[in-house]
This record gives structure tokens, sequence and C-alpha cells, in this order.
């Protein structure tokens, strides 16, 4: 995407409509964010469904805009409470607190909103260069590569997103594939899982499903608790000195690296990115026993990882149809409900849409470090509203967010289902990404399977002859086995070797 | 850890399980394509790794002393935040009423959705959204029932005619 397609699209959308939607979805946003118990994809689901009557451009800015404040917003509870806003802002925690704690809590909060602002701005600088080329390159794809990037991507966001046990993150994948199954088949029309009834003959709508598993499930699970927060910590000084920012310059650029490539991988969103930033800055720290005391450098490390990871997350959107984040695969069913169609054929149908998106997301920057740094004590008020009265509003918007799209009520009963097997799932360690990036695969894994076989004759040769293919299926493979004990079996041999 | 993985692992195979019979059960020869294009193909896969995925975790959890040893230690060294009562949090009798035991809470809240989403298209939906918002500010505080009147007939209110007259959302 030439810089000259990105300011020409990024000046075509300054019209009041625009900006007056991108200013209130960022101020959602944040509020939804920096509300514990409600994550990104919550937001972003139940926005989807209520702008289901806007014109699809504007959608596709109140969502990024959403998104973005999203993210960041939730920094805000982490540094003031001690408890992250959403999972994406758990790394904050670890330093934003304690700062709050030494008496720099707006301190803390201006070194986030510009870390996240730069974050954002690297993510979007990668998307407007990477796409067009990733898209090139997703030209080539064909159904035996679809169906393993299925494959690879389930994999390999299973094991990120449950680091310390990926059979329940491959659990959670495997089971979000087998309910994409339930509705008509693609190709006979033949009615799998629906028991004879109407409402699931069309399969179950992702709506629904993203409200229950982050929204419904979060409800549960904030109310479940016994203790209330309240906010103690005053806010001082906002604006962050230059010289603070300039000092980390390099771990503002290696985590917005880290956070682009992190959102790049399907399904492995923002948490992981922060994390992976924070660990990388504390190991490259010169004093690593300063991070989780108050760090400036672990706080900046997270905040830039997690908002880089979000312009990771919609390279894949855009180019393969693939989402990088659970609040991306809304997106991307949000464009598709629009008459978006992401993919291969994006750059050829829609060639300015990268541009568009691009342009989007420049906006939401301006905007949530508008938002960040100016609205610091009037957002603390909405962190006192007490939870009992805030959660039960919370689930009446999830559930119009679910009813809009369909009006059918059946959509409703699915989510608080879905609120219920989450809640489960969150329970028991088994994470929630790997279930809706399967809901959103399984469709293209079994079509393209199917198609694959059928082109083939039968014949498996093509899935493991391409080459695509084969550098997916080693990574694949490479994955599973790094998670086996067999790597543990061969060190210690090794080790055993060289001690004989 | 280990008996809860033990439960999730049955109910994974029972799901499993299921969605395999259910597969089976499927026409496999219906097309000219015979098996390659079947309907069941695909779930029959799925199902069939779920199966082994749901048999590794039960295994497990009934051998794998190492594996349950290694994950102690992993949550032991694992930074974190005090994600459920960070130093802010305080006991919520003191800020927001009555004191109800964790299951008890959950039970109250999936019961009082599960009310909320019967009601709907049943009665008129802002009455259905106040009763649901009164029922749960009462439940869970336990004292202030003229506040959680107010907030409920007014968020409900604010919620019919945002959505209806502004978004022109359709509602329940």
């Amino acid at each position: 995407m030439s810089l000259s397609v990105f300011f020409s699209e990024f000046f075509r959308l300054l019209t009041p409509t625009t900006l007056f939607n991108s200013l209130w979805a960022t101020a959602f946003g944040i509020i939804v964010g920096m509300l514990p118990g409600l994550q990104a994809t919550m937001g972003v689901a139940l926005i989807t469904g209520l702008t289901f009557r806007f014109p699809a451009e504007q959608v596709v800015v109140i969502l990024i805009s959403v998104y973005v404040g999203a993210i960041y917003g939730g920094s805000r509870s982490a540094i003031l409470l001690n408890i992250p806003g959403t999972a994406a802002n758990a790394a904050t925690c670890l330093d934003g607190n304690p700062l709050a704690r030494k008496g720099q809590a707006g301190y803390a909060i201006g070194l986030a909103t510009t870390a996240s602002a730069v974050g954002t701005f690297i993510g979007l600088l990668t998307l407007g260069i990477v796409s067009p080329l990733l898209g090139k390159i997703a030209l080539s794809f064909k159904s035996w590569e679809f169906f393993t990037l299925a494959i690879f991507g389930i994999v390999i966001c299973g094991n990120l997103t449950a680091p310390k046990d990926p059979l329940k993150g491959w659990v959670a994948g495997l089971f979000g594939l087998l309910l994409s199954q339930i509705g008509r088949d693609p190709i006979h029309a033949y009615p799998r899982f629906t028991f004879g009834t109407v409402a699931l003959s069309g399969g179950l709508s992702l709506i629904p499903v993203l409200v229950g598993t982050y929204g419904v499930s979060e409800i549960i699970g904030v109310m479940k608790m016994p203790k209330a927060y309240t906010v103690r910590t005053k806010v001082d000084r906002v604006l962050p000195r230059m010289a603070d920012f300039v000092r980390y310059w390099k771990t503002i650029i290696r985590s917005g690296i880290i956070g682009v490539i992190v959102g790049a991988i399907p399904g492995v969103g923002e948490d992981t990115a922060a994390w992976i930033s924070y660990d990388v800055a504390k190991r490259s720290s010169k004093n690593p026993d300063e991070f989780g005391r108050g760090s400036y450098d672990g706080l900046i490390a997270a905040e830039t990882g997690n908002n880089a990871c979000i312009g990771g997350a919609i390279i894949p959107v855009l180019t393969l149809a693939v989402p990088g984040s659970a609040p991306a695969a809304v997106l991307l069913a949000a464009m598709w409900l629009h008459g978006i169609r992401p993919g291969p054929l994006l750059p050829i149908e829609q060639p300015m849409f990268i541009g568009t998106v691009t342009a989007i997301f420049m906006l939401a920057t301006i905007f949530m470090a508008i938002l960040g740094l100016s609205w610091v004590r009037p957002l603390v008020k909405v962190l006192q509203v007490p939870r009992t009265i805030l959660m039960p509003i919370v689930l009446v918007l999830c559930t119009v967010g679910a009813y809009a799209i369909n009006g059918r009520l059946f959509d409703i009963y699915l989510t608080v289902l879905f609120g219920v097997i989450g809640f489960f799932m969150r329970s028991n360690d088994f994470p929630a990404a790997p279930l809706v990036l399967g809901f959103i695969l399984g469709p293209m894994a079994d079509d393209n399977l199917r198609r694959a076989l059928v082109i083939s004759g039968g014949s498996l040769a093509p899935f493991f002859a391409r080459p695509i293919c084969q550098v997916l299926w080693a990574l694949t493979l490479l994955v599973i086995i790094s998670r086996t004990p067999l790597p543990r079996m061969i060190r210690n041999m090794f080790k055993r070797r060289a001690e004989a | 850890m280990r008996r809860a993985d033990t439960i999730s692992g049955i109910l994974v195979m029972a799901v499993a399980a299921f969605f395999g019979i259910m597969a089976l059960r499927m026409p496999w020869r219906a097309s000219q394509w015979g098996i390659t294009a079947a309907p069941g193909l695909v779930p029959l896969v799925l199902a069939t790794a779920l199966l082994l995925c749901g048999l590794v975790l039960v295994t497990r959890a009934k051998t794998g002393d190492a594996h349950y040893k290694r994950m102690e230690a992993l949550n032991q060294q694992a930074p974190t935040c005090d994600d459920e009562a960070g130093d802010a949090a305080e006991p919520e009798s003191t800020s927001e009423g009555r004191v109800l035991t964790e299951t008890q809470r959950v039970l109250l809240t999936v019961g009082l959705a599960v009310a909320y989403i019967l009601l709907l298209g049943r009665i008129h939906y802002a009455v259905a959204t106040a009763l649901y918002i009164f029922a749960s500010i009462a439940v869970f505080q336990g004292k202030g029932y003229g506040k959680a009147a107010i907030v409920a007939v007014v968020s409900s209110a604010v919620v019919w005619f945002v959505f209806t007259k502004v978004f022109f959302v359709f509602l329940p």
C-alpha cells in the first residue's frame, strides 16, 4: 500500500459522521476495556449487533475504534485496581499498580496511554506495509493450503493460549471446530447435528457464540467473586516526559515487533503479546530486579506489545480471512455480515480497503491518545459503579446484541448457554480463544478438505507435496512435539551421557 | 485439579462420542465422489481427535504425577497480578451488602439470566428487563430496594429507547 493511498483514505474519512462515530466508539471501547470482566471481544461483538443497520464502512470505523479503545482501556483498572480490565492487560498490573502505590498513578496512566498509542501506530504501519505483500502470497493458497492453515491455526493457538497445558487449548479448538459443523453442509446441503430443528439448520451464529463465551461467562465470573473493588489511588500528573520515552526506545520498538508477530499468528491474542513483550523486556533489561516493582520499562513493554498486536491480528483477517485474535474474529464476522469479503481476493475486489482500514486505525489511535490523556479523572468515576448494578445491565446489552442480527430468541438462549459453557471452560483452565478460532475456521477446514480430496481423487498426497503445506505441517508437528515429554527425555538422555 | 481434569476428560469424551456416532449415521456414499465428499467425514475426523484428547486428559489425571508436579511448580513461578482480589478489593459485605458463597453467586447469576431470557417475548421487553435488573440488584445487594427499582426502571427505559428509536434495532 502506498503512502498516497493511506493519506487519501485518511483525509476522505475526515467527515463529521466518521469522526463522531470513531470518537464515541473509542470512548465506549475504553470504558468496556477498563471495567473488569468486560473483554475487548465482548465489546466488539456487542457493538456488531447494535450497529447492524449502519453502513458497512461506518461499522468498520466503529468496530476498530472499540477494539483499539478496549485493549488500551484495560490498563486503567490494571494500574488503579491491580485488576486487569481485559486479559490483554494482565502484564500491565505487574508494574502499573506498584507505580500507583508509589503515588504515580496518573503518570503510569500517561505512560500506558503513550505506549499504547505508539504500539498501535507500529501495528498499523506494519498492517499497511505487510498486508499487500502477504496478500500476494495468499493468492497462491488453494484448498490444500487453507485446510493445513486451519489445522496449524488451531494447534498453535491452543499451544500459546494455554501455555501451561496446551492439551486443553487443543481440546477447546477441536470443540470449536466440531460446533462449526452444526447446520447444513456446504456440498450436499445435508443437515448435520440439527435434530430436525429449523433454528439449527443454518448453524450456530457467531455473535451469540462470541458474546456468550466472552461476555456472559465473564459476567458470571465477576459476579462469582465475593469481593468488590474500590478505587483508592489518587491521580496526579498524567503527561509523560519525553525523556522517559526516549530512554526506552529499544523496548518500544522490540515490543511493537513482538506484538505484531504474535498478533499475526492465528487466534493468539493481545494477552500473549503483552506477556511475551514483558518477558523479553525483563530479560533484556540492565535492571531486571526493578520489574514487578514499578518499572517504567515493564509497563511500556506490556502496553506497547498488546496494542501493536491489534494491527498484527488484522493482517491475516484481511489477507487470509483468518483472525489473528478473538476480537479480530468478530471484526471478520462483522465484515462478512456487511458484505465485505476479506481474503486473498480482497486487494482485487476492493483495492482501497487495506488503506481504509489503516486510516481508520490511525483515527482510532489519535482519539485513544486524546481521550486517554485528557479523560483520566472522569473515567475513574466509571470504575466506582458497583458491579451488582453494572453486570445485569451488561447482560441485558449482551442479549440485545445477540438478538439484533437475526431477530431470533433462539440466539439469546444460545448466548446464555455459551456463557455457561465458557464459564465452565474458564473454571477448568480451558482457553476460550481456540474455541472461537475453531468455530471460525471450521467451515473453511471442512469445505477445503473435502474439495481438495474430490479434486485429487481421494489422494492425500498433495497435502504433503505442496511447499506451503509442507512448511505448515512441519511447524504444526514441531509445536505438538515440543509440548510432549519427548524433548525432555532426549535432553535427559544427553545429560546422562555427558555425565557418564 | 486432577478430579476436575478427570470430569472434564469424561465430558470431552462423551461429547466426542456423541458427535462421532451422529457423523457415522450420516450418508457416506450419497454422491458420485464417495466418502471423500461425505458430510460426516470432517465431523468424524474431528470427533476422533477430540476423543483421543479426552482419553489423554483422563489417563493423565490418573497416572501423570510428573505433569501435576510441573503444573504446581509453574503456578508458583508465574508472575501474576492478583486479579481475583487485588489490594483494592474488599469483602462485599462492607460495600455491597449480603455475603453469599461463590457457588450460590454463580447459581443465582445463571438462574436470574435464565429467568430473564424465558420472560423475553412473553411480556413487554422493558418490563422484563426492569424486573431482571431489579431482581439482580436486590438479590446481590440485599438492601436498597428503592434505589434498585429506580436503576431498573431508568436503565430498561433507556435501553429500550436507545435501541428502538436511535439504533433501530429489533428487540424481543
